[in-house]
Formats: structure tokens, sequence, C-alpha cells
């Protein structure tokens, strides 16, 4: 019974995956990068699905056995099916296999150093892992806490998401990582007690794979590996990562939806719409993570209305913003459900009155404590490296004489409102300021950082010759 | 011709910083097993008490650690995490508590304060408690 589960289990997760990425690219180009690309979105994309639809059970049939068996075979169905509708094109392969490689040589040499530092990286975490393995607060008291509950009462929502357990747990915080985690132990028959420690290596490693291969196949090998190497160097991510909160998770998706957003406005001829129909999906998976998820989507469809290029008409815009929200609207629909039948108000909101808002707003001192705060995170060079001041000053002194590529100004737009509207939760919060920028500031960053390194590097001219863009391969094109 | 240079040596900075900072956190968190700083699991410490709850829905909980303490806030949500799907009320009114405590010879002061008999002991700082009379 418990093989069958597992693999139906597995079939689920990678069948959806698979089906929603091949669906949303149609052709296959060969190209590493891209081959890398895809399967860490299809990864990460299955867990997704998998996720929201265990929520789905949730709120409406229950979760036991046979109900969860029934959902992850209609899940690998429909992924198969997906997948058997979608035919690789041979004439894009060919053209992108033809795009210019740098010296083999370099290529070794890259993908040499670049398999050290993830194998260090899976050492760390490790390490890591067996030194904290119930992970860090917000894991035991806020995520793993809720699966216990789907696990150990199914079905009884109102005592999982009771107010008695008091607002420290959050119950308002949507259920992407529980729902993992509950499936997990479910499949496995017992509190698999390492499985939050896994998924949180798998978010690790998919958001590095995005990361790395999203901006090679943009900018090229170079600029790629750096990217990549960038991350993996920011010790505070591999500490977040095995602390099994749900930043990490949070920021692949981000990230993930940032990378799509650039793909489709720097290779236009690829298949647009559905590209961006999978990006609204994968940032709708990071508002059903957290709600913070909710700022990235809305900063993300903010920066690709306003900030892509300004030859691109109107309607194209509103178009492409309609193809982002399609494809984020099933999981919104959910977390909206989920925010309006089971959760309680969010407690940054429900403790303020507009009089309080506008008295903070105006509180000179505050703006002084999140700066400063900020400033703090800059300098320590144990938790972010010294990457926090060098990516910013490499934008600033590398990019003086060239203007942004648009993928780059939409992404880094993007970052910048994602930053932007973290500074102004800090000045609003009703909670004790010191006490919230002390225990959230590092792992908000996090959150944000995989994307703002991504924007860096695509705004950031490519020391290597510039790959061809796909667009002069390919042939004319359909959405 | 310059320019690309120092592209190239930026991005060499950046590769190198990180291939550091990577072997600093190999190397601190390896030195860091190696001494023993190393949490065990959370339940291992909650076995004993989890067997020994009653079916009660709610329970109460006690520590002389309060909650606006940082250990107090941890150890409380800590018991909370290993006793779900009960819920933990921090007071005594509950026919059952659970007393989780730093000092564990203030129990005896807790129980009279509290009118609580011990009902199990999990280690000489965690134990459930029922009230007097209460069976």
């Amino acid at each position: 019974m418990n093989a069958l589960r597992s693999s139906l289990a597995l079939l689920a997760v990678v069948l959806a995956g698979l089906g929603i990425v091949e669906a949303a690219f149609r052709e296959s180009s060969g190209d590493l990068a891209e081959r890398g690309l895809r399967f860490s979105l299809a990864a990460v994309g299955g867990l997704g699905l998998w996720s929201s639809t265990y929520a789905v059970a949730l709120f409406t049939i229950g979760t036991s056995t046979a109900v969860l068996m029934l959902k992850d075979s209609l899940l690998a169905l429909g992924g198969a099916a997906l997948l058997i509708r979608v035919r690789p094109s041979p004439a894009v392969a060919r053209a992108v296999a033809a795009a210019p490689a740098g010296p083999r040589w370099a290529g070794r040499a890259l993908a040499l150093l670049f398999g050290v530092a993830v194998l260090i990286a899976v050492i760390v975490f490790v390490i890591r892992v067996m030194r904290t393995p119930d992970g860090f607060w917000d894991a035991w008291a806020i995520w793993n806490l809720r699966a216990r509950f789907f696990v150990r009462v199914p079905g009884d929502l109102a005592l999982a998401l009771s107010p008695e357990l008091g607002w420290n747990t959050h119950q308002d915080y949507p259920l992407m990582l529980p729902g993992l985690t509950a499936q997990a132990w479910s499949v496995a028959g017992y509190e698999w007690l390492a499985a939050p420690a896994i998924l949180g290596g798998l978010f690790a490693l998919g958001v590095t794979a995005t990361l790395t291969s999203g901006v090679t196949l943009l900018r090229g090998a170079v600029t790629g590996v750096t990217a990549g190497l960038v991350l993996l160097g920011t010790s505070a991510f591999l500490r977040m990562a095995s602390h099994q909160v749900a930043d990490v998770p949070l920021a692949t998706f981000a990230l993930m939806a940032s990378v799509l957003v650039a793909v489709t406005i720097e290779q236009p001829d690829r298949p647009v719409g559905p590209l961006l129909v999978l990006a609204g999906v994968i940032a709708s998976m990071g508002a059903w993570t957290k709600n913070e998820g909710i700022l990235h989507a809305v900063a993300l469809m903010t920066a690709l209305f306003f900030f892509q290029s300004r030859s691109t008409p109107l309607t194209d815009r509103v178009r492409q913003l309609g193809w982002f929200a399609s494809g984020a609207l099933p999981i919104v629909a959910l977390l909206t459900y989920f925010k309006l039948a089971y959760a309680p108000p969010n407690d940054l909101v429900k403790d303020s009155s507009v009089i309080e808002i506008i008295r903070r707003a105006a509180a000179f001192p505050r703006y002084q404590m999140v700066l400063g705060a900020l400033w703090q995170r800059v300098q320590q060079v144990n938790d972010w490296n010294s990457f926090l001041a060098l990516l910013p000053l490499f934008l600033i002194g590398f990019r003086r004489r060239q203007p942004f590529p648009p993928a780059g100004r939409v992404a880094l737009a993007a970052a910048l409102l994602v930053l932007g509207g973290f500074v102004a939760v800090y000045l609003l919060t009703p909670r004790d300021l010191d006490w919230h920028l002390r225990t959230s500031m590092d792992r908000v960053l996090m959150q944000w950082w995989p994307s703002f390194i991504f924007a860096t590097f695509l705004a950031l001219p490519s020391p290597e010759a510039h790959r061809l863009p796909l667009a002069r391969h390919h042939p004319p094109h359909k959405s | 011709m310059r320019f690309r240079a120092a592209l190239l040596a930026g991005y060499a900075l950046l590769a190198a910083l990180s291939v550091g900072g990577l072997l600093y956190s190999l190397a601190n968190q390896y030195r860091l097993l190696r001494s023993g700083d190393v949490r065990g699991w959370i339940d291992d410490r909650y076995a004993a008490l989890r067997a020994a709850l009653p079916s009660d829905t709610r329970l109460g909980y006690l520590s002389d650690l309060p909650l606006s303490d940082n250990n107090g806030d941890t150890l409380f949500y800590q018991t909370q995490y290993a006793v779900a799907p009960h819920i933990l009320l921090y007071d005594a009114a509950p026919r059952y508590v659970i007393a989780n405590l730093t000092q564990p010879a203030l129990l005896s002061e807790l129980c009279h304060d509290h009118r609580l008999v011990p009902v199990a002991v999990a280690d000489p700082g965690l134990v459930l408690l029922r009230h007097e009379g209460l069976r």
C-alpha cells in the first residue's frame, strides 16, 4: 500500500510539474541551461501543485488516504495529458544548438568550480540539519506544527487554526509548506521528522538551479555560474534553508516567476502567453507559501507593466498582465477562500487603526531604525558575505555607460518594489519595531535575495560574448 | 577592452568571495559539530510526557519562565509543537497542566500554589500535573 502511495505521489509531482512546464515552453531546445531551468521549474512547480491540491481536498472532501490517492492519480493523469499534447519542435532544437559557446576548457573549469561549490553547500546544509534537526522557530512554531495538526487530527481545521494557539503561530499564514510536510508524513505512514529538512534542501537546490540556469540562458555560462556562486556563498541562504522556514521556498517561487517574465521579454518569439501564464501560476504558489508572496507577485506585475521597453504597445502590456493574472487565478482563489473561510485577520492589520498608521508613518526615528537595520545587514559579512554591498556597487559602477536592458530593468524594478514594500511594512508595523526587525529582517531579505541577484546579473553587462537571442532562430510564433 | 577586463576581474572577485564564504561556513559548521554544539530532536524530551497525556483537548501550562521571556516563549511553543493536537493555555485553569521548568526545584512550590499534584514525570523539569481532587 505504502509503495503504491509513494509511487502515486511521486508520479503526481513529476508529471504535473513536467506537464505545466512543457505546456508553457512547448518547444525543446536541447540547450543545457534551458533544460536545467525547465527541470527545476518542473520539480518545484510539481511540489507546488501537489500541495495546493492537498489544500483543496482539505477544504472540501477531506484528506483520507483514498482521497489523497485519487487526488494524486488525477494530478498525474492531468500532467501526462499535457505532456502527450506537447510535441518538441526539431527546428528550434537545431537553432539553439547553433548558439555560440565559449572554449571547451573554460566550460569544464566553470562546471567543475560550480560542482565543487554545490558539493560544499550540500555538506554545510547537512551539518546544519544535524545540529538543529527541527529547524528554527518558524519551523516548529508555525509550519510543522500546522502539519502535525493536519496529520494527527485530519479534517479538524478549526483546531489546527484555533486562535487559542496564540498569534505567534500565525493562523492566517497560507498552507504550502504544511501541505507538503503533512503529505510527506502521510505517504511515509509516520511523522518522518527528516521530511521538512529534505523539503528545505530541495527548495534550496531548486532556487540555486533556477538562478544559475536562468542567468546562463539569458547571459551565458560565466555570468550564470557567478550568480549561482553568489547565492551559495551567502551563508544566510544555507542557514535559512536548513531552518525549514518558508522564506527559501517563497524566494524560489518569486525567482522562478521573475526568470519566466525575463525570458518572455528577451526571447519574445517563444510562446509568450503560456510562459506568462506559468509565471502567474508560480507567483501564486509564492502567495500560497507566505503572505509576502502577494507582494512579490504584485511587484512583478507592476514592473512588467511599467518598466519594460517603451516601444511595447499598451495593448500588449495589458494582454501580458491578463496572461499572468489568469495563471495566478486558481491559486489566488484558493488563497482568498482560505482567508475568508478559515484565517483570522492578519495580526499586522487587525491591530492597526488609520490614526496609528499615520502616526507611525510620520515618525522619523522609525525610518532611522529600519534603514539602520538594513545597514547592519550590509555589514554582516558572516551572514551576507559582502554581497549586499557589492552587488549594488557593481550595478552602479558597471552600468554607467549603458542603459539597463528591458528584462534587467523589469527584474530590478520588481526587486526594488518588493524591498520598498518590506520597508513600508516595517514602518507601519504595530509590533515593537526593534523586535520585529530583529526577528524577521534576515528572513525577509532572503525571500528577496535570489530575485535581486538575478536582476543584478541581468542588468550587468556580461563578460562573455552574448548568446544570440533566440528570437533570431525561432520561426514566427504564436501565443 | 579595459572595461571588459575590469568586468572579468569583478566577476572573479565575486566568485572568489563566494567560494571563500562557502569554505568558511564549512569550517565553522564542522568545528561546531565537533565541539558538540548540537540540539537534539524536540520530541525526544517530550516523548514520555506525550504518552501520559489525557484526551482533553486543552491543557494548562506553567513554567518558571514567562512568555515575555525569549526562552520562555521558545519552551512554550516547543511544548505546543510536541503535544499537538492538544492546545496549550498558559495558565493553570484546565484540568491537566504541564509544568515545564528550567529549575525543577520549583515544582513543589508551583504545585502548592496552584493545588496541583503530579501525574507523570517525563524529566525532573517536565511534569504532567492535575488539580487535587480530580480523578
